[in-house]
C-alpha cells in the first residue's frame, strides 16, 4: 500500500509539470461528433437526439442521474451497442469527419481507434504481458521485439511500468484493483487510439487509485479525445474541460466544465448539482 | 401443548444427530473401500496371481485353468483396453458436440437456450441407461451393419456411440455452466479491443473456461468408464483383445456383471472380479483427483 502511494505521489509530481485540466475549452479540433443520435432497446427509447462534439486534447465528462442514458450514449461511440441484442442506434456518428454508424463500417478496425475502459477493471485471465499484446496480436503484429516494445511503452504510458516491470509474466489478477484498471488503460493505449471512452472507471476503486487514474487521464489526453462517464461531480470538475448533462434520455446541457458547475442554466442540472436528486 | 425443549438440550441433540450422520457415512465409505481392497488384493496375495500378469496378460478365461500355473486365465488387458477405448472414443465424439452446443446456447442464442434447450437437455439426463442400450442395440448396431457391411455390428464403436449419447447431456450442461461463469467483462473487454464475436469466444471465453470445461470432460469420462448396462447391450461380450472397433469385446464393467454370480465366494475367479472392482475404484479416484487438481490450479491462478 505505501509503495503504491509513493508511486502515486511521484506520478502526480511528474504530471504537475505538464498541462493540468482547467475546466475550459482548449481545442477546436473535433475528432468525434454525434448528430441527432437516438438509441432504442427494443421499444424502449433510451436516448433522444443527442448531438455532441469531442475535441482533441480535451476530456469531456458525461454526468447525470443513474439510468439517464450516459452509458448508452458512450457505447454508441465505439458501436458497442451493436453487441447488444435488440439495441438500435440511429443518427450520424462522425469519426474524423466520416460517418461510422453505417452497415459497412468495420467495427473491429474502428475499435482500434476508439478504445474503451469499463467500470469494473476487466483484465483477461492472462499474464500482464499477454493482456497488453492481446489486441496488437489480433491486429496482425507478431514480431516479438515490437510486441515487447509495445508492452513497455503502454505500461509506461499508463504509469504502471515501474510497478510491474519485474513481473510481466505473472497473472494480471495478482495486481490491485487500481493497478488492474491502469493495466486496462495500458492495453487500450497499445492500440494508440484517437479516442478513449471511460465508463465510470473509478467507481470500483479506492480514493488513491482514483486520483492516480484521474492524473493518468490528464497525461494521456494530449493527442486524443477522452470521454468519461462519472457519477462523481468532483471528479468531473477536476478532470474535464467540458461537461454534458443527461437527464432521462435527453442531453440537457453542454458547455465548458466551469460554466456547467458554476453557472448552470437548466433547472434540472442545478437541482442535480445541489443534490436535490441523484 | 408440549413443553418446548430447553435450548441447551436442542443444541446437544442437533450435534449428536448430525455428528452420527457424519460418522455413519464415514464408516460406510471406509468399510466399502476396505472390503473391496481386501478382496481385490487377495487375488495377488492369497491366490498367487501375478500382478503384472493381471495388468498385461491378454487372455481372460475364468472357466479354464492354465496348465502352467494351475490358475484360471486372468489377463485383464483386453478388458482394460476396451474400457479405455470406449471411454476415450465416446469422449472424443461427445465433447465437441457438447461444447459446440454450449457456445450456441450461451454466446449466440441465450433466450432459446434458457427456454427450450436446457429443459430438453435436463430431460435427457434422467433417461435410464437401459433405454440408451435399447436404442443402441436396435438402431446403432443396425446402422453399423449397414454402414460398415459387417455381420454383427457389435463392439467398441457402437458402445462408444451409445456412451457418447449418454454422457452428452451431462457434459453439455456442465459446459453451459462453464461458459456462463465467464465474466461478461472479459467479452466486453475483448470486443472493445477489436476482437470479433468469434475471436472473443475462441481466445477469451473458451480459454478462460478451460479448467471448468476440463472438469466437465473428466466427469463425462468418469461416467463413461463406469457405465455398464447400456454398453453391455451393444459391445458383444467377448472377453478377448478386440481386433478392431467393430469386433465383439468386453469392458471391465460388463465382464464384472456377466461373471459376478457364476463363481463361489473365496474362489480365485471370484477374487479376481473384486480386483476388477478395485481397479474401477482406483480409476474413479484418479479421475476425481484430476478434477480437484484442476480446481485447485484454477483457484490459484485466479489468486
Ligand atoms: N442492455 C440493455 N437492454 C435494455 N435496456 C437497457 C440496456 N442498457 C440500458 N438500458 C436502459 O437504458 C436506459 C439508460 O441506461 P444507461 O445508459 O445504462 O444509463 P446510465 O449509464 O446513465 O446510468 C435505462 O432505462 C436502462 O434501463
Ligand atoms: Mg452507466
Amino acid at each position: 500500500m505505501t509503495n503504491e502511494t509513493d508511486q502515486f505521489l511521484q506520478s502526480v509530481g511528474s504530471s504537475e509539470q505538464g498541462k493540468r485540466v482547467s475546466g475550459v475549452a482548449i481545442s477546436d479540433e473535433v475528432i468525434l461528433e454525434t448528430r441527432d443520435v437516438n438509441v432504442y432497446y427494443g421499444d424502449h427509447h433510451a436516448l433522444n437526439d443527442t448531438s455532441l462534439k469531442f475535441h482533441k486534447g480535451e476530456i469531456t465528462a458525461l454526468i447525470g442521474p443513474s439510468g439517464c442514458g450516459k452509458s448508452t450514449f458512450l457505447r454508441s461511440l465505439n458501436l458497442m451497442n451493436r453487441e447488444i441484442r435488440g439495441c438500435r442506434v440511429e443518427g450520424e456518428i462522425l469519426y474524423q469527419g466520416r460517418n461510422i454508424n453505417t452497415k459497412t463500417e468495420n467495427l473491429y478496425e474502428l475499435r482500434k481507434s476508439i478504445g474503451m475502459v469499463f467500470q469494473q477493471p476487466n483484465p483477461f485471465h492472462k499474464s500482464i504481458r499477454e493482456n497488453i499484446t492481446f489486441a496488437p496480436k489480433r491486429h496482425g503484429i507478431k514480431d516479438k521485439d515490437i510486441l515487447d516494445q509495445m508492452v513497455e511503452e503502454s505500461l509506461r504510458g499508463a504509469a504502471l511500468w515501474d510497478e510491474v516491470k519485474d513481473k510481466l509474466d505473472k497473472s494480471a489478477f495478482a495486481l490491485s484493483g487500481g493497478q488492474q484498471q491502469r493495466l486496462c488503460i495500458a492495453r487500450t493505449l497499445a492500440m494508440k487510439p484517437d479516442v478513449i471512452l471511460f465508463d465510470e472507471p473509478c467507481s470500483a476503486l479506492d480514493p488513491i487509485s482514483t486520483l492516480a487514474i484521474e492524473d493518468l487521464m490528464g497525461q494521456i489526453v494530449a493527442d486524443r479525445a477522452i470521454v468519461i462517464v462519472t457519477h462523481n461531480m468532483e471528479q468531473a470538475s477536476r478532470v474535464s474541460n467540458r461537461t454534458a448533462f443527461f437527464y432521462m434520455g435527453d442531453m440537457v446541457e453542454y458547455g465548458e466544465t466551469n460554466q456547467i458547475f458554476q453557472r448552470p442554466n437548466d433547472k434540472r442540472l442545478n437541482d442535480y448539482l445541489t443534490g436535490m436528486f441523484s | 401443548m408440549a413443553k418446548q425443549m430447553p435450548k441447551r438440550n436442542l443444541e446437544k441433540v442437533g450435534l449428536s444427530v448430525t455428528g452420527a450422520c457424519v460418522a455413519l457415512v464415514t464408516l460406510v465409505v471406509v468399510a466399502l473401500i476396505f472390503m473391496v481392497a481386501q478382496r481385490g488384493l487377495s487375488t495377488f496375495i492369497k491366490d498367487g496371481v501375478n500382478v503384472a500378469e493381471f495388468f498385461t496378460g491378454t487372455e481372460w478365461n475364468l472357466a479354464n485353468t492354465n496348465e502352467a500355473t494351475g490358475l484360471p486365465f486372468t489377463g485383464a488387458l483386453p478388458l482394460i483396453v476396451t474400457s479405455f477405448a470406449v471411454t476415450v472414443i465416446s469422449t472424443i465424439i461427445a465433447v465437441p458436440i457438447a461444447i459446440g452446443a454450449a457456445i450456441f446456447v450461451v454466446e449466440i442464442q441465450p433466450k432459446f437456450g434458457q427456454k427450450y434447450f436446457q429443459p430438453l437437455i435436463e430431460l435427457l439426463v434422467g433417461i435410464p441407461s437401459v433405454v440408451f442400450g435399447l436404442i443402441g442395440f436396435h438402431v446403432i448396431v443396425g446402422a453399423m451393419r449397414v454402414i460398415f457391411n459387417v455381420d454383427l455390428g457389435l463392439g467398441i464403436l457402437p458402445g462408444s456411440i451409445v456412451l457418447a449419447l449418454m454422457i452428452l447431456p451431462t457434459v453439455t450442461t456442465l459446459s453451459i455452466d462453464a461458459l456462463r461463469a465467464v465474466p461478461d467483462g472479459y467479452r466486453q473487454g475483448s470486443l472493445a479491443l477489436g476482437y470479433t464475436r468469434w475471436q472473443t469466444i475462441w481466445h477469451v471465453v473458451l480459454k478462460s473456461a478451460t479448467p471448468s470445461l476440463m472438469t466437465a470432460v473428466i466427469l463425462g469420462m468418469t461416467r463413461a468408464f463406469g457405465e455398464t448396462l447400456a454398453v453391455r447391450m451393444v459391445i458383444g461380450g467377448v472377453e478377448a483383445m478386440p481386433e478392431g472397433l467393430l469386433d465383439s469385446a468386453s469392458t471391465i464393467t460388463t465382464t464384472l456383471t456377466t461373471s459376478m454370480a457364476v463363481y463361489a465366494t473365496g474362489s480365485v475367479q471370484n477374487d479376481v472380479l473384486w480386483s476388477l472392482g478395485l481397479l474401477l475404484m482406483g480409476m474413479s479416484l484418479i479421475f476425481i483427483m484430476i478434477i480437484h487438481l484442476i480446481g485447485a490450479k484454477g483457484a490459484k491462478s485466479r489468486g
